[in-house]
């Protein structure tokens, strides 16, 4: 507490005030844009930040993460294509409210779950950075394997038409992720002695291609019955569908509270990203409602529950980013890039070598949180227009922006050809009923669920018997088996039911 | 639906069964003694998508399992789209390395919307010009950076 209110001095001047807010406005816009997503904004700012002092660099950078967070529920909700793969639960009941007319509330639903959840999770990481670092110092490779298992396998009941076609997406977003270099011994996998397969395929350029422009693709080819429904959208003309009413937080507060929960336990796992933390709250929220079916049809709750959660993974992420110099995200990870840039190495360090920097961050973070409500309130109502622009005008502008930020993430021309091949993959995986989402997941955290699949082989001597000796472990590997019972089960009963009736 | 469910378990299981008995041996060298193998990981992944396939093979043959939401097969304009927009973006990556990043966006926009079926001139004009706009603001001036 004393190093917040140390920090707060530091960043009440117009100059860092400014910066923050064109952060948050930046990362805003940025994450509006379908497949522009945080770690494409915050990696494209960095060389903005070269000239600033640390303090407002590290503002700066952590403002658009934070805008592009929220910002990213926009596009999910107006557009049906998740500014990132965190937002796809969003799109799921964000997308049929606004086709029902209240895509004015769905936004401010969003938003108000962003903040809170950002809220949350930044006064965690003041409370929390610290003390967790004795905690986190004691999870192994083996609890985390155990914890990627479970969730890429809840993730995939959760986001896939089926159990196995989620695990299958899954299974090649790891196999995609083994492409490079090997960690241990730096042999070539699978890179058909092309030296630029050597650093493995780029997230970027692979998520731009498998979600906006497979989703552009799938629009063109169903143009007129999109406009028909942008048509549609345009049409909510009472108060109410614009505005959260009494009911609308009745309903949403539970699931935001939840959501920010989620969201700062996930974060804090490294490896584990929005994206788990944004689908866990949503079937955690789907669970306990009294009427799940409204789920997938415009659930205000759905939307809350997985923003909350989506934007409370950022600054919670920071947390063993902050406590031990390990990166819980692919946002984390970048910022450690910008961090030794200005000379600051995150760690535990950090608290006694720099107490008043890490104060100013902290304070920084909290401004960002208040930045990012004022903004979006501001202009959401510019960025709601976008439904009454007709797809023949959308699609053309997403996919040259597409293609300049697969070519800024990717090196060039390279980018942009690892956007294709990936688009026509995602294209069949929606078609066939595959989880891009899934996919993603499974690319993202496949280096660490590599690294601790084998440090987890080696504690464990290479005998599964050893597993007694790590209970967490265990606890998660029946989760698995729970889960996939329960999906199983789930399946069974959605098929039986239509040939029933 | 059932016989695309076949047909895609398949596909899976073969892809996988090559993987296993050909790329990943030719591609992914065993490793040194003493070590776990490079290939680890890639096995274990392509055992799976074996499994997974044959199950969802198995279970369209069998009739279970087959969910209530059935995917739709392509539709003409769906595999138009998907032919047009991928060859539009890479006769843009052509043109620009022969004329530069404002006639290929210009390329890029036009053309997709042309394919979309956007036939007014003015918006076959502002659309570009804006697209183009916005690029050269947010590359050029805010984050300093260039295409091509």
């Amino acid at each position: 507490m004393t190093q917040i209110l140390a920090g707060f001095p530091d960043i009440l001047n117009l100059l860092t005030l400014a910066w923050i807010v064109a952060g948050v406005a930046i990362g805003y816009l940025v994450g509006a844009l379908p497949g522009l997503g945080k770690a494409t904004a915050v990696a494209i700012a960095i060389p903005l930040t070269f000239a600033l002092p640390a303090l407002l660099a590290i503002a700066f950078l952590i403002g658009i993460a934070k805008g592009s967070a929220a910002g990213s529920a926009v596009s999910a909700i107006l557009l049906n294509v998740p500014g990132e793969p965190s937002s796809a639960p969003t799109a799921l009941d964000g997308y049929p409210l606004a086709r029902q007319g209240k895509a004015g509330k769905a936004l401010k639903a969003a938003l108000f779950a962003s903040v809170l959840g950002d809220l949350g999770a930044t006064l965690a990481l003041v409370a929390l950075a610290q003390p967790i670092a004795s905690y986190a110092l004691a999870i192994t490779p083996v609890e985390i394997c155990a914890v990627l298992i479970f969730s890429l396998t809840f993730v995939a009941g959760l986001s896939a038409e089926s159990l196995a076609k989620g695990l299958v997406a899954a299974l090649l977003g790891l196999l995609v992720a083994t492409v490079g270099l090997e960690i241990e011994s730096g042999l070539p996998r699978l890179t058909f002695g092309d030296y630029r397969l050597f650093d493995g395929i780029p997230l970027i350029p692979m998520a731009i291609g498998m979600l906006a422009v497979a989703e552009m693709i799938l629009q063109a080819g169903n143009r007129a019955a999109l406009d028909q429904q942008a048509a549609t959208v345009a049409k909510g003309v009472h108060p109410d569908d614009s505005r959260m009413t009494r009911d609308d937080w009745r309903r949403a507060a539970p699931a935001i509270v939840r959501g920010t929960a989620i969201g700062i336990g996930v974060g804090i796992l490294p490896g584990l990203g929005a994206s788990v933390g944004s689908f866990l709250s949503y079937g955690f929220a789907r669970s306990r409602a009294k009427d799940p079916g409204r789920f997938g049809k415009g659930a205000i709750e759905g939307v809350a529950a997985s923003e909350s959660a989506d934007n409370a993974v950022v600054p919670a992420s920071l947390i063993p980013l902050f406590a031990l110099g390990i990166p819980g995200s692919v946002i984390a990870a970048i910022l450690i890039g910008a961090f030794m840039l200005h000379g600051v190495a995150p760690g535990p360090l950090m608290f006694a070598q720099q107490p008043r920097l890490v104060g100013g961050i902290y304070a920084a973070m909290i401004a960002a949180s208040l930045a990012l409500l004022l903004i979006g309130l501001l202009f959401q109502g510019a960025f709601a227009r976008v439904v009454r622009v007709p797809t023949r005008h959308v699609v053309p502008v997403v996919l040259f922006l597409c293609v300049i930020g697969a070519w800024i993430e990717g090196g060039g021309a390279y980018g942009v050809q690892v956007m294709l091949v990936f688009s026509v993959l995602g294209v069949l995986f929606v078609k066939l009923g595959f989880s891009v989402v899934n996919f993603l997941i499974g690319f993202v955290i496949g280096r660490a669920f590599e690294l601790s699949l084998r440090q987890s082989i080696q504690i464990l001597g290479r005998d599964p018997a050893n597993l007694v000796s790590h209970p967490i472990a265990l606890i998660f590997l029946a989760m698995t088996a729970i889960a996939v019972w329960r999906f199983t089960r789930g399946a069974r009963r959605a098929t039986r039911q239509p040939e029933e009736t | 639906m059932r016989a695309t469910q076949m047909f895609v378990g398949l596909i899976l299981a073969l892809f996988a069964a090559a993987m296993l008995l050909w790329l990943i041996p030719a591609q992914i060298p065993s490793g040194f003694a003493g070590q776990l193998s490079p290939r680890l990981l890639p096995q274990i992944t392509m055992w799976g998508v074996l499994g997974l396939g044959l199950w969802i093979a198995g279970t369209a043959v069998w009739g279970r399992g087959v969910p209530a939401h059935r995917p739709g097969v392509f539709a003409r304009a769906e595999l138009v789209a998907l032919v047009v927009l991928p060859a539009l973006v890479l006769v843009a990556l052509w043109v620009l390395t022969l004329a530069g990043p404002l006639a290929a966006g210009t390329l890029l926009v036009v053309g997709a919307a042309l394919m979309m079926g956007e036939r007014n001139p003015l918006a076959l004009v502002l659309l570009p010009a804006g697209a183009l706009g916005v690029g050269w603001l947010l590359l050029y001036r805010v984050l300093g950076t260039t295409v091509g």
